[in-house]
């Protein structure tokens, strides 16, 4: 663990996010007869820092906390234990007004792009959500900054009064970074956006969030199980394994000589269709 | 936000076909009131006791206006005439005379209960499955009991118990206070069911990544019933309202039967059916006096379902989408 730490301390002056030891205790609901109380531990012991401009990949196997992790930072589940500052903010203590105001810095985009998006509004009512949720400017400024994102993300401003349905998941999965990108959040938390949409679509949705990280200066924690798109996109990756860190390393030196056993498996399962020598897994294969 | 979008040829026909036969049946209704009235205060026994129907009238002009015959308008021979179109009952009343009011008197019921049924079921339903845990419980579980209790019984303590009151209410007259009842009996049953599919609706709805995306954002409670829970709440609450009203015009006819509701010379199309089931039931079928009622209760009733499925389209942006897939 000595390692990871020191890999993951940074500057400290440049710290968006700071996560110690963050825990997610269920209790386990068996079939215990004799009502032992088993918890199951969901994230268990969960430490990292995301340095302002910079993306960190997180990726492992269904089931491993990914998913309750980042709903932990929005305080979407609250945490059994451990401590979240963003922006030099405590989030776990702040409440109400403090935690709205976080809420707006700190934005997600989902997984699903059809579900997450109301299917009875408008586009310009969905973008404009957070804006009116969070009070920030009136009609017409908020009818701007829609256009903007949406033109941002490769979209029209004239699709405001278009319904999600009337476009493709790809269009959809842009809809909903627009949404999060409207009042302006430090903090993306991107929770596998491209793994319901198509090869062709993914490398799109990819490069935008490239694009727009460089141009906006956003930092990003970017949640997925496939690890080529996480390597597409991260400065560093963290590895996740039933509810803990196993390994944080940045892109270049995880890829190339992965430390941890499980990292290690998880590079091995990766299918070999590119026939980049810089990208073989041949070696890798051989020694999991 | 969601405008009402009557589009696509496909949908546009029931609607149009539903709302003019509604319109129909509602213009007829209200135009033969007055005569209706009228025909009630004068008819007496007049020697046409179940006449079967002719296009002729049975009974003498002079015995439908009461007055100086010679001067009859056209308006009041047509009336006249129609006097025996759907023939007439055991104490010779122009059963023609009777459907029409009683058509109101059902539609009425049926669309209090349905909109009893709506604001109590969706508010009940929406704030248990809102607030979770053992609100949640509570509440269901009183719907639970309400939904234990013999239906006929508590329908007859409520009369025992509410009849002197409300009559006091309404000023000694019983039959507000028989309507007042009624409306509570069929209300207070049709709720529950209403108040579980909101219920279910609501949960279903709060696990949506869309309703997540809002509360992520930092909305609040009543931002999210407004904008998310509401909106997408009405076609399920319209669709089962549509079905709340002939249950409830069904259990008016019942009720009746048990001496709550609309009282005897007051008809109502449940009425009607039920006592010509009886006629029916002799050795010659007088086949009119069910088959006129059951007839206008059949065509309300289908009208109404056409416009309860096209009100749901309308508030359904991907119902084009629908419409062709289907």
């Amino acid at each position: 663990m000595n390692t990871t730490e020191k890999e993951i301390a940074g500057d400290d002056a440049r710290v968006l996010l700071r996560v110690r030891d963050l825990h997610k205790h269920y209790p386990a609901r068996g079939l215990s007869l004799r009502g032992s109380r088993e918890t199951v531990r969901a994230v268990d012991g969960v430490t990292f820092d995301i340095a302002q401009g910079e993306t960190l990949g997180l990726v492992g196997e269904s089931g491993c906390g990914k998913t309750t992790l980042s709903r932990m930072l929005l305080r979407l589940i609250e945490p059994t234990d451990g401590q979240v500052y963003f922006e030099g903010h405590d989030v776990l203590a702040a409440s109400g007004e403090q935690l709205r105001a976080l809420r707006q810095r700190m934005q997600l985009v989902f997984q699903d792009p059809t579900g997450s998006l109301n299917p009875r509004m408008r586009v310009g009512a969905i973008v404009a959500e957070p804006l009116v949720v969070h009070g920030l400017g009136d009609r017409p400024q908020r009818q701007r900054r829609v256009e903007e994102v949406l033109e941002r993300v490769g979209l029209s401003g004239s699709d405001c009064d278009r319904y999600p349905h009337e476009f493709s998941g790809g269009q959809r999965q842009r809809i909903g970074i627009a949404r999060a990108l409207a009042p302006k959040p430090a903090l993306l938390i991107c929770d596998e956006p491209v793994s319901a949409l198509d090869v062709s679509i993914q490398s799109q949705i990819l490069n935008l969030l490239s694009d727009l990280k460089t141009a906006l200066g956003l930092s990003m924690l970017f949640i997925a199980h496939d690890l080529a798109v996480v390597r597409h996109v991260s400065d560093r990756v963290a590895v996740m394994h039933a509810g803990r860190l196993v390994e944080v390393a940045s892109v270049a030196a995880l890829f190339a000589s992965p430390s941890h056993p499980y990292t290690k498996t998880l590079l091995a399962a990766v299918p070999n269709l590119i026939s980049e020598p810089d990208r073989s897994l041949v070696g890798d294969r051989a020694n999991a | 936000m969601n405008r009402l979008r009557f589009t696509r040829s496909r949908q546009k026909a029931p609607v149009i076909v539903g709302g003019l036969l509604l319109f129909g049946l509602l213009a007829v209704s209200l135009g033969t009131l007055e005569h209706a009235i009228q025909w009630h205060n004068v008819q007496t026994l007049t020697g046409a006791i179940r006449h079967e129907p002719s296009l002729e009238p049975v009974v003498p002009l002079t015995a439908f206006v009461s007055g100086d015959v010679g001067h009859a308008s056209t308006v009041t021979k047509l009336a006249h005439r129609a006097t025996s179109w759907f023939g007439h009952d055991d104490l010779g009343r122009s059963l023609f005379y009777r459907v029409w009011p009683g058509l109101l008197v059902s539609l009425a019921i049926g669309l209090a209960a349905a909109f009893i049924a709506a604001v109590v079921g969706t508010t009940w339903g929406a704030t248990a499955a809102i607030f979770g845990g053992r609100v949640d419980r509570a509440m269901m579980r009183v719907v639970d009991v309400l939904y234990g209790l013999p239906y006929i019984l508590m329908v007859i303590l409520l009369k025992i118990a509410l009849t002197e009151p409300l009559a006091k209410l309404f000023g000694g007259r019983t039959v507000g206070a028989d309507l007042a009842i009624l409306l509570v009996a069929i209300g207070g049953v049709s709720w529950l069911t209403m108040a579980r599919v909101v219920r279910g609706q609501v949960l279903a709805l709060k696990q949506q990544p869309y309703v997540e995306a809002a509360r992520a954002t930092g909305a609040s409670t009543y931002y999210l019933l407004r904008h998310h829970l509401l909106p997408n709440l009405v076609g399920p609450v319209l669709t089962y309202a549509t079905l709340v009203i002939p249950q409830a015009i069904l259990q008016e006819s019942f009720l009746s039967f048990l001496g709550i509701g609309v009282q005897a010379p007051t008809p109502s199309l449940g009425r009607l059916a039920a006592d010509g089931i009886e006629a029916v039931n002799t050795f010659v079928g007088f086949w009119w006096l069910i088959v006129f009622p059951c007839l206008v209760l059949v065509i309300a009733l289908v009208s109404l379902n056409f416009i309860g499925d096209a009100l749901r389209d309308a508030f359904d942006p991907k119902s084009n989408q629908a419409a062709l897939l289907s």
